[in-house]
């Protein structure tokens, strides 16, 4: 876009003239003319090409300003503008600046306006089709850059939903890579799980039996890793199975014996997740004894900085005891 | 507390009153959040007992408040984010927006500055914004969006990215226009409470976590708002085995590295990027995320909305060796995100805000309600003197 835009018609809207107030900003000039200007347009409901324009360099220094991006989306739609030239837009404001969040929600909205207008088309139209595939090159480089950014990866899962892309083996071709190379990335697990248990037409035995395997060869390379452990109790839950049957998995972790011997040796645990699991499992069969016994380690020796929760957690399994021999 | 812990409150104080003054052009891009920073500021000031302000400086903060962001319109009353976006006095614009946030921020900000809000808000009118912000169908429905878009056929449509943090929102301004304690027949512009319980268990994990879409990754403020929220809406949480997980898997937000399950290179680092030792006692928002000041008010606000006696299942003396020798900047005042950042008024109010919702702060510190995130001495004011008549 160039910036030959005139705007000597303009009058521009002064901002700051208040007084008094509070947190008075002390705006630059190019600030106090570049919304200005926006300002005077957007009160006369101008839907022009130097609206558009001057709506990009608002947006670049108020990203978080609902209003602008409103604003733009309304001057795309009355100047009938082409709506993959602003995903291309999109893509470099995102690119520029990675904290600017409105922008995942503002493509979502020219995605669904490009669905609605092509809908509408007879066919035979030489409009070009959406292809959600295009996003995946953005979303890459946007994870690439930060791994874990929240935002990224929750407009990833809309984009899933929406083109029902679950079962799409560059999809999960692509959560496989970002947990393979962090295995703590949470988010990337986190997606996995939504990808593979957020249908349940899609879960069969089978694929509950090959997410087990994946995961639990994923914790045995890494044991004190709550990502992993996560996806694995999630299964559990999602399927209502029995934790003793995790037992015998806890117990590669944990040394039963060395754990006996109580000698504050700390070789005889390798994941807190595993002993965590394994009072749980002890207190679902019943065996309240070894179940404090192993809360009493947790909070006594192998995480004590939350001692207090452990705790409470052995208290909630003496009132059981309490509760059945009096 | 041993001398090394301390809070330096005469810093605090300057480092909020500097930042309520005049506030340099690299934070222009916060424009839109200034009702926060207004609001972190004041509330710094009062949790740290010194709020000071002339009758003539707080008549003047209460007028520009309402000059500034308030839009009646003849169906609803709201709060605008940005002040120059109004509307000019003889003809109202297309684009002068209400905003969901922006409206909260107004009232506790009127609350702290002991303005009797009810004479000039009309409790109908802005519940009927809340109303018309809730959403009425698909994925989100029963959540709130954060804006109302003025089509030209004067119909108002919802704008905008929603989660649980919408829900709080409402929640919270309903909770403090007191629009609970009316006859639910008086209710004549009241929301879908049901429909906003079903939204917020639609984004509980399996880990006891909330996200913000369903079955996205559990976060630690997403968490809280929807804890904080079913408290507001009267809502039993302790007796919804459903949230049982909850208070598990926030305590394993509170950050540790015990050895020797997790080893350190001979650089004296760990082997992941994400794990160091400064962080030791402070909170994370998700699994294997660096720690932040702000986490814990995340937590300990949650385990003190969920049951008052839950804060003290985390440990208390490290998050106070992390708030007050890592985060407190002793030179400008105020708290940083983390150790290596500079403070910013979010961070400041939250972590004294942490540091009152237990009593071993209570000399210096106001006491802070957990829900309506407003210090001992607004909430004595909106108790006593905010009431609509039934």
């Amino acid at each position: 876009m160039s910036n030959d835009y005139n705007f000597d018609d303009v009058i521009p809207v002064e901002i700051n003239t208040e007084q008094p107030q509070l947190c008075q900003i002390l705006y630059d000039d190019e600030y106090k003319t570049t919304m200005g200007i926006l300002l005077a347009l957007l009160k006369n409901e101008e839907y022009s090409e130097r609206a558009l324009y001057i709506t990009q360099k608002g947006i670049e220094l108020l990203a978080s300003h609902y209003t602008i991006w409103i604003y733009r989306y309304d001057i795309l739609t009355k100047l009938n503008k082409d709506l993959f030239e602003e995903l291309d837009w999109c893509e470099q404001v995102a690119l520029e600046n990675e904290k600017n969040y409105q922008i995942w929600n503002y493509r979502q909205l020219i995605i669904d306006r490009i669905l609605k207008t092509s809908g509408d088309e007879k066919e035979g139209s030489t409009k070009r089709k959406y292809e959600p595939h295009r996003e995946f090159p953005i979303l890459e480089a946007m994870l690439d850059s930060d791994p874990k950014n929240h935002h990224v990866w929750s407009y990833r899962k809309w984009l899933v939903e929406k083109f029902d892309l679950f079962n799409d083996p560059k999809e999960l071709e692509f959560v496989d890579k970002c947990i393979l190379a962090d295995l703590r990335n949470n988010s990337a697990w986190n997606h996995r799980y939504f990808l593979k248990f957020a249908k349940v037409d899609l879960i069969t035995e089978e694929s509950v039996k090959n997410e087990l395997q994946y995961v639990e060869s994923l914790i045995e390379q890494l044991p004190q890793n709550p990502s992993s452990w996560n996806y694995l109790i999630g299964i559990y839950q999602k399927q209502g199975l029995k934790l003793s049957g995790l037992e015998d998995f806890c117990l590669k972790f944990i040394n039963l014996k060395e754990l006996e011997l109580n000698d504050n040796s700390f070789k005889a645990v390798k994941s807190l997740y595993a002993l965590e699991m394994l009072a749980k499992i002890f207190l679902e069969r019943k065996d309240y004894k070894d179940s404090i016994k192993v809360y009493d380690l947790l909070g006594t020796q192998y995480d004590t900085i939350r001692s207090n929760y452990w705790k409470y957690e052995k208290s909630k399994v003496e009132t059981i005891v309490g509760g059945t021999t009096h | 507390m041993t001398t090394t812990q301390q809070l330096y409150i005469d810093k605090h104080e300057k480092f909020f009153n500097r930042f309520l003054s005049v506030l340099p052009s690299k934070l222009q891009s916060e424009d839109s959040n200034k009702l926060a920073i207004i609001y972190f500021s004041l509330y710094g000031l009062s949790i740290i007992k010194r709020f000071k302000f002339s009758e003539v400086e707080r008549k003047l903060f209460i007028n520009s408040i309402y000059d500034s962001h308030l839009i009646d319109t003849e169906i609803y009353t709201a709060f605008r984010a940005t002040s120059y976006f109004k509307s000019d006095d003889h003809k109202s614009h297309k684009y002068d927006l209400p905003n969901l946030a922006s409206s909260l921020f107004s009232l506790q900000i009127l609350l702290v500055l002991k303005d009797d809000f009810s004479k000039r808000i009309n409790n109908h009118k802005i519940m009927k914004f809340l109303q018309l912000s809730q959403i009425k169908s698909g994925v989100n429905k029963g959540s709130f969006s954060p804006t109302l878009i003025n089509t030209d056929s004067s119909i108002t449509v919802n704008y905008g990215e929603t989660d649980i943090r919408l829900c709080y929102i409402a929640a919270s301004i309903r909770k403090l226009i007191k629009y609970d304690q009316l006859q639910p027949s008086q209710r004549i512009n009241d929301i879908d409470i049901p429909l906003v319980v079903s939204f917020i268990k639609s984004r509980l994990n399996a880990n006891g976590g909330f996200s913000s879409e369903i079955l996205d990754e559990s976060h630690l403020g997403y968490t809280y708002c929807a804890l904080a929220c079913l408290r507001l809406l009267d809502y039993d949480i302790e007796s919804d085995i459903e949230l049982g997980k909850v208070v598990n898997w926030l305590v394993h937000r509170q950050v540790d590295f015990p050895e020797p399950l997790y080893t350190k290179d001979e650089d004296e680092e760990y082997d992941y990027e994400y794990y160091r030792d400064v962080d030791i006692g402070s909170f994370n928002g998700r699994e294997n995320k660096f720690g932040d000041t702000c986490y814990s008010w995340w937590c300990l606000g949650s385990l003190k909305v969920i049951n008052h006696d839950y804060v003290n299942l985390i440990n208390l003396q490290t998050n106070y060796k992390y708030l007050l020798n890592q985060v407190q900047n002793k030179l400008l005042g105020g708290f940083s995100k983390d150790p290596f950042s500079n403070p910013d008024p979010q961070h400041s109010f939250l972590a004294l805000a942490s540091l009152s919702l237990t009593n071993d702060f209570s000399e210096e510190l106001d006491e802070i309600d957990e829900s309506l995130v407003i210090t001992g001495q607004s909430k004595q004011y909106w108790l006593k003197h905010i009431n609509y008549p039934s």
